[in-house]
């Protein structure tokens, strides 16, 4: 190919609009740029699935132990350091909950543990926010089997990890019904499945979260 | 659910946040560490270590930039690091040989083995732009080199392998 055109496109001199503006009038640049289409062409073709059995297993077997070193390479003030923003926060709102109980009932109960009267408000508030997350999940069950198996598989999913959550939380309440800690991460996880179930639902109308 | 909310839940340790990548990642991951190394199990070990990286990484990872770039990089750095514990002709001795075998294709160079043959970012570049479709701008944030290079690298490739390609047809002509 003795084309000078050519050879100031090889040297990346002449842009490729410019060439294929030449290669209109020349033969043998056309032909260049029709072998140039065929191997982006056959490059796609070796966009073919690649079956790996197992790998998934290998991956989470290695995430597991690497958590597992991380936990008994942690000495216990890195373990209190990773704890501090959240021992913070809970003091924090503990110590706000407290200051507003202080000012508004005159015999405040210890921090952290609800009073009765407090606590059945709250066992009653939960359990209307419950009816109406039953409510939501019957009119979002049916059409999260209707989604496509990635988007079911990551509902589910999701759903599932918040029921465990939840779950947790209902049983350590039993040995513990006054707890006002867990009861919040108890709403905190029931916000979630609300907003989860909710987000399916506009999935379905029409509105996807993704962007 | 976005990959933000799943980098989050990773960040909380949850392994299911992993699963979900691993499903959205794993057919692009395999291929490109497969055309870059060659050989299925080195493949599948850049993509295990891509993984553990992650888990590693995962709070340094700053949300709003790009995951999926952020993502790829550790990947392609993966599969750099399994390159550099190799002898260094066997990049293209682990190539497949199984295409091209038959009849008049006996001499015929495959894209793939010719793709082998590229040097290391140059193949990098023709892999993610040319198979995986990723933009030019992409890769240049996923490799940390300029636009203008990955253009030079694509345009270089796609005349390198033109070239391999046409010898052979000749070879094969002859």
């Amino acid at each position: 190919m003795s084309c000078p055109e050519f050879e100031k496109y090889e040297k990346g001199e002449l842009g490729e609009t410019e060439f294929e503006r030449h290669a209109a009038g020349c033969p043998g640049c056309r032909e260049i740029l029709r072998r140039d289409a065929e191997i982006m062409s056959q490059a796609k073709e070796l966009r073919r699935p690649i079956q790996a059995p197992g790998l998934w297993s290998r991956i989470e077997k290695a995430l597991e132990e690497e958590a597992a070193r991380e936990r008994r390479r942690a000495p216990l003030l890195v373990r209190f350091l990773r704890l501090a923003p959240a021992a913070a926060l809970i003091l924090a709102t503990a110590g706000l909950a407290l200051y507003f109980g202080l000012r508004k009932q005159p015999a405040p109960s210890p921090s952290g543990i609800l009073a009765n009267s407090a606590l059945v408000r709250v066992e009653q508030t939960e359990k209307e926010y419950l009816k109406a997350i039953e409510a939501l999940e019957k009119q979002a069950q049916p059409q999260i089997a209707g989604l496509d198996l990635e988007l079911n598989f990551l509902y589910r999913d999701r759903l599932g990890t918040i029921d465990a959550q939840i779950k947790r939380c209902r049983e350590a309440l039993a040995a513990n019904p006054a707890n006002a800690h867990i009861r919040r991460y108890l709403m905190a996880a029931l916000h979630d499945k609300r907003e989860t179930l909710a987000e399916v639902l506009n999935l379905k109308a029409g509105k996807p979260e993704r962007t | 659910m976005d990959e933000e909310a799943l980098v989050r839940r990773c960040r909380e340790g949850d392994l299911m946040a992993y699963r979900s990548l691993y499903e959205r990642y794993e057919q692009p991951f395999l291929r490109t560490a497969l055309r870059l190394l060659g050989r299925r199990q080195d493949a599948e070990d850049a993509v295990q270590e891509t993984f553990l990286k992650l888990y590693k990484k995962v709070n340094h990872y700053r949300s709003g930039s790009n995951f999926s770039t952020y993502f790829f990089r550790i990947l392609i750095n993966s599969c750099y690091d399994i390159l550099r514990t190799r002898r260094p002709e066997t990049a293209l001795d682990a190539v497949p040989s199984a295409l091209g075998r038959e009849s008049a294709h006996e001499l015929r160079y495959s894209l793939e083995q010719a793709i082998a043959g590229l040097p290391e970012q140059m193949r990098t570049c023709f892999v993610l732009f040319a198979v995986e479709d990723l933009r030019q701008e992409e890769i240049a944030k996923i490799l940390e080199i300029s636009v203008g290079a990955v253009k030079a690298h694509v345009h270089r490739a796609k005349a390198r392998l033109r070239a391999l390609l046409s010898v052979s047809c000749e070879e094969v002509q002859t």
